[in-house]
């Protein structure tokens, strides 16, 4: 099963912010979505999470929103944690769509909640209010949250977009690992750098519509990053580094 | 036995211990055993009267409305994110207050209409506006904005009729009747009043999980299969007929929702649906407490609850926000 945007026109207050937009995320791969500002990244991937409603197209599987929050962890940009509740706590949210009427957890729930925290790392503060985590822990905790789900495929906004180069890498290690054990990654990058290296395929979006969609080293290349952002890079040996607008007079 | 039960047990044996106390309380000298002999016998003594007219109206108004302003708090504090907000912040409150204080005022002037009807039609008409709104898919901020003008405009309807009040003894009538009390109720206004609190804490019991969800923000709850709109309304309208029908047979009493919340919030782990039952019982407990001591106090007027609860409880909030500065930054 494949996680797709069939040809969908989105729009915000009235105006239209995604064009014909069509990509799929695969079990097993990490795809990374990427843009200049107000390319309508985030409005998509909020879409394919069943956040906002399509004007035209299909999101599939179309299915009922419980089914909907089992299949896809959401995780947004910036998101807030609003009571000081443990770490243990917020991370058993994740498990929501699969209680019962009771709201009872099960053993599996437990398990689940465990095996989210071990695999990012957050077992030693599981027990601290949530609210008072370093930017590099918070981003970890939410993560947790995302993968306590366990759905087949995980959105994610900008997870990198607050953390320094370490923390950086280890959450999109975290991300690519979980397509390696079968998830359908979906990740928003403003770091071409991170997309490059992690993603198995890249896809560009540019004024609302996708302008590529295949392996990193096709749609990094100066002509397409060229029209999507305007910019010039240089690169080297596994890096690029934007080094001036194309307008601009030098 | 857990934090959490321990806690329930804890609340449900101090609800049981004050009603016990509330109903040995009184200018008519019956202690606990025979007040309790009193209820249970049902024949026509003196003291079977005093209970069942005067004590158990007045225990049964405490509990319901405790227990529903307690639990109308936690279950708004946690939809609208903020442990400032209280039930009066929809103006529900206010709207029942000013339908009161109409009635008050065309009954001094020679009609006869029944106060709590009349505070249950303007606890209605607000009740009507907001649901209209939170349908429309209002954002948490338009229910806040249309509280605070729903509030406003009930408030100077209210000061409207207190300025062309009749004569004196209906000013003074809805004076005191704004100031809260539960003395001089009947099992009637019980009768009237429980099967809207009771409606309404059903409907807020229900919302533990959204507004557990709520602590990650909406966008993320909602991508946890949670209905937004179905949670607003849903804490919207079980508030909203708590509030009502409360301040309907019981005036304005404050400070309750507001503060109990705040109280057993770290008792929780500030985990907003383990809030909302632990609110409910110690909103009961607070409310007997205080009502048991505006009849205990020594003086010739009884105090209004609601001034009672507003003088320990102003000085009791302004206390936490002092100890508990730095969380809110």
């Amino acid at each position: 099963m494949t996680l797709r945007a069939d040809h969908v026109d989105i729009s915000l207050g009235g105006r239209k912010v995604v064009r014909q937009a069509s990509l799929h995320v695969a079990p097993g791969e990490l795809v990374a979505l990427i843009g200049p500002n107000g390319a309508g990244k985030s409005t998509l991937l909020k879409a394919l999470a069943g956040l906002l409603p399509v004007d035209e197209g299909h999101i599939l599987p179309d299915v009922s929103v419980k089914e909907r929050a089992r299949l896809r962890a959401w995780l947004g940009q910036d998101a807030a944690i609003h009571w000081p509740v443990t770490v243990e706590r917020l991370v058993s949210l994740g498990r929501l769509p699969h209680l019962d009427a009771f709201h009872r957890a099960a053993p599996t729930d437990r398990e689940a909640i465990q095996k989210a925290m071990a695999a990012t790392d957050c077992l030693a503060f599981a027990r601290r209010p949530a609210t008072h985590l370093s930017a590099g822990e918070r981003a970890r905790v939410l993560l947790a949250r995302a993968f306590a789900t366990q759905a087949p495929f995980i959105l994610a906004d900008e997870p990198a977009a607050a953390l320094d180069p370490y923390h950086a890498f280890q959450m999109m290690e975290l991300l690519r690992h979980e397509a390696q054990a079968g998830r359908g990654v979906l990740v928003v990058l403003h770091d071409l750098n991170l997309a490059a290296r992690f993603a198995h395929r890249v896809v560009l979006m540019a004024e609302g519509a996708i302008l590529a969609d295949g392996a990193a080293q096709t749609v990094l290349s100066d002509d397409l990053l060229g029209r999507a952002y305007g910019i010039r890079v240089a690169r080297g040996d596994g890096w690029l580094v934007p080094t001036g607008r194309l307008q601009s007079p030098d | 036995m857990t934090g959490y039960a321990r806690l329930l047990w804890v609340l449900m044996v101090l609800v049981l211990v004050l009603s016990g106390v509330s109903l040995s309380l009184g200018p008519a000298k019956i202690g606990f055993a025979e007040a309790f002999h009193a209820l249970g016998a049902g024949e026509d003594s003196m003291e079977a009267a005093i209970l069942w007219q005067i004590r158990l109206p007045r225990l049964l108004l405490g509990l319901l409305v405790g227990g529903s302003l307690g639990l109308s708090g936690a279950a708004l504090q946690g939809l609208l994110r903020n442990p400032l907000a209280e039930p009066g912040i929809i103006g529900v409150s206010a709207s029942a207050g000013f339908g009161a204080v109409l009635a008050l005022y065309f009954s001094a002037a020679g009609m006869t209409l029944s106060v709590p009807f009349s505070a249950m039609a303007g606890a209605g008409v607000a009740t009507a506006l907001l649901i209209l709104l939170a349908s429309r898919d209002a954002s948490v901020l338009t229910l806040i904005l249309a509280g605070v003008a729903i509030n406003s405009l009930a408030g100077a309807l209210t000061a409207l009729a207190l300025n062309l009040s009749p004569n004196p003894f209906a000013l003074a009538d809805m004076v005191h009747w704004l100031m809260g009390s539960f003395a001089d109720r009947s099992l009637e206004d019980v009768a009237l009043a429980a099967p809207f609190i009771l409606l309404g804490m059903a409907l807020l019991l229900l919302s533990g999980p959204g507004l557990r969800a709520l602590v990650l923000g909406e966008e993320t709850a909602a991508s946890l299969g949670i209905g937004l709109l179905k949670l607003r309304l849903l804490v919207t309208i079980g508030a909203a007929l708590c509030v009502g029908a409360g301040v309907a047979v019981s005036g304005a009493i404050g400070f309750v929702g507001l503060v109990v919340p705040h109280l057993l919030r770290p008792l929780v782990g500030h985990d907003p649906a383990r809030l909302l039952l632990p609110s409910a019982l110690a909103g009961a407990v607070l409310l007997v407490a205080a009502d048991s001591l505006v009849r205990i106090l020594p003086g010739g007027t009884e105090l209004k609850l609601g001034v009672v609860t507003a003088l320990i409880g102003a000085p009791a909030f302004l206390h936490m926000v002092w100890t508990t500065r730095r969380q809110m930054r």
